[in-house]
């Protein structure tokens, strides 16, 4: 049974890194780790089959339960890349949350745009980076045109007619994933579903306690291959 | 084990497992125990390689390492030891539960309960790779350091108050020889490769069984609870140590990750209490407590597990009140 148990969690390892489920799971530069560790584990299955069943303590029944649960939880419930789910229970962070000015009050929602300064795309490469910065000095982005993809959700405090194009921050593994968003006025746009892919094409500018896209064309897109962020 | 008889006792290993999952499943959804399973088993999968780590290093100071070695490099003092097991935490880059096999052998092969304790609570957190990640997540080179030292100082200050009321090497069933895997000792410098293995094989599903459900209740943990009930409590230097320090302990995350966590809490809590969060989750979460409670006696680790609550409690305040 110890062989069995060592040679499943070695098969399910393998199977994982090769079709690129593991990285879903822990993070994609861990792959050879992981390879070596699956090998071990072989290694420790052929061991553990040479013993026999004289040697060695055996293992209890609720202990075989317990390390057959995650190969059968796994099969049963193969990952999804997370989305509005994982923000319904761990929440998001808003870009500006923190340090976000209003706009005056006297200045017409139309002529904060600035569509001659340098648009602003945010991709894998740079969507950390910007985001701090946008954090950091915000007002010194409003009225900067801005184009960024995501997918959609709807996090409490959240206005209606708003909603918020985020992306998972994938740092190690699955369970310490975050997400960061950016608040969207949709501007009377139909409200897309929950978890579709978007891309959005805007003006920043400031509400009360955030940074929001303002001015919107909002086009559905496919889904990325790879849809988390990895700093 | 004849084929026939293997067989029936897979599948009914198999049905055991099979029909509570598909039950939560009609109960909880299907999203839910996507996202469920996906947190449970990266929690799972992320610590295996260092479980399996630990208890190769810990299998082989068994059998290679003999007491009277361990007696000739240890200070005969207290706190020369406690100081030594905590910097020999730094050549050790493993998270907190590839730890506990090791300290359990160096309990079993004559190290002093304290001194293992030290090197137990500091290697997960001054290891290099730690540290580095620190740095990285807070791009300030200053979190590492304040890390490292007050992990430090937390080691050894813990394994210095633990050994007067604990006497004795605490651990369950007085440690034997091996995880139960068999009832004899080895001859020092003895033991095939096939027997190490074998040993090793033993360790990490002893070992796996109670990582299992550690993260499984992690998971259950961060599910369940709504996080920003927790974020609520931000602004205060109490109430703000006390919610990282629980969101610590409940995601039972690795030293090597957890400073990218903590760094998005630096806008809505205290310096502190992120300091808190920081030292408390790699040496004491949900995930290890499980593994803990199965090496050493139940006495020691809930002592052990107020002492280090306490100490970082303080130290966050201390922290809160002097910036």
């Amino acid at each position: 049974m110890k062989s069995s148990i060592l040679s499943a969690y070695g098969v399910l390892i393998v199977f994982m890194q090769r079709t690129g489920l593991l990285d879903r799971y822990v993070e994609p530069d861990a792959g050879r780790l992981y390879l070596f560790a699956a090998v071990f584990l072989f290694l420790l299955a052929l061991a553990a089959a040479g013993a026999g069943a004289g040697a060695g303590a055996k293992m209890k029944g609720s202990s075989c339960v317990l390390l057959v649960l995650p190969v059968i939880l796994v099969l049963f419930f193969p990952a999804k890349d997370f989305g509005s789910f994982l923000v319904s229970i761990k929440g998001i962070r808003l870009l500006g949350q923190a340090a976000s000015q209003p706009l005056p009050q006297e200045q017409p929602a139309a002529s904060f745009k600035q569509p001659l300064r340098e648009k602003i795309t945010l991709d894998d490469s740079n969507f950390l980076r910007y985001a701090g910065e946008i954090d950091k000095q915000p007002a010194a982005y409003y009225g900067r045109p801005i184009t960024l993809e995501g997918f959609v959700c709807y996090p409490a405090g959240v206005e209606r007619g708003e909603m918020v194009t985020a992306r998972i921050i994938f740092s190690h593994c699955a369970a310490d994933v975050q997400a960061l968003g950016l608040v969207v006025d949709l501007g009377g746009l139909e409200p897309p579903p929950p978890d579709t892919w978007v891309r959005v094409e805007g003006f920043i500018a400031g509400r009360d306690n955030a940074v929001v896209v303002r001015e919107v064309v909002v086009n559905a897109v496919p889904k990325p291959k790879k849809s988390y962020l990895y700093p | 084990m004849p084929a026939k008889k293997f067989f029936k006792k897979a599948s009914i290993l198999i049905i055991l497992v099979i029909t509570p999952v598909i039950t939560a499943e009609r109960i909880l959804g299907r999203a839910y125990m996507q996202d469920f399973t996906t947190l449970f088993f990266s929690i799972f999968l992320e610590a295996l390689p260092y479980i399996l780590a630990g208890t190769i290093i810990s299998v082989l100071i068994q059998i290679y390492v003999a007491p009277e070695t361990i007696k000739k490099v240890l200070p005969r003092r207290l706190l020369p030891g406690l100081l030594l097991g905590a910097a020999a935490g730094v050549i050790f880059p493993v998270c907190e539960c590839g730890i506990i096999p090791v300290a359990r052998r160096l309990i079993q092969k004559g190290v002093p309960l304290p001194v293992a304790v030290t090197f137990m609570l500091a290697a997960p957190v001054i290891n290099p790779v730690a540290l580095a990640s620190t740095a990285a997540a807070f791009n300030d080179a200053g979190w590492a350091w304040a890390r490292g030292f007050f992990a430090f100082f937390v080691a050894v200050w813990t394994g210095f108050l633990i050994s007067r009321p604990a006497g004795g090497n605490q651990l369950k069933n007085g440690g034997g020889t091996c995880a139960g895997c068999c009832d004899h000792d080895h001859a020092h410098g003895g033991g095939g490769l096939i027997v190490v293995l074998q040993h090793i094989a033993d360790d990490f599903l002893n070992l796996s069984v109670y990582l299992i459900l550690g993260s499984f209740i992690a998971s259950a943990a961060q599910v369940i609870i709504p996080r920003e009930h927790l974020l609520a409590l931000g602004g205060h230097p109490l109430s703000s140590s006390a919610a990282m320090m629980t969101l610590a302990y409940v995601l039972s995350l690795c030293s090597e990750a957890d400073a990218f966590v903590a760094a998005t809490f630096l806008d809505s809590f205290t310096h502190g209490s992120i300091l808190a969060f920081l030292l408390l989750g790699p040496m004491l979460d949900l995930k290890n407590s499980f593994m803990l409670f199965s090496t050493f006696n139940t006495r020691f680790v809930i002592l052990l597990s107020l002492i280090l609550v306490l100490d970082i409690f303080i130290l966050s305040l201390a922290v809160n009140l002097a910036r």
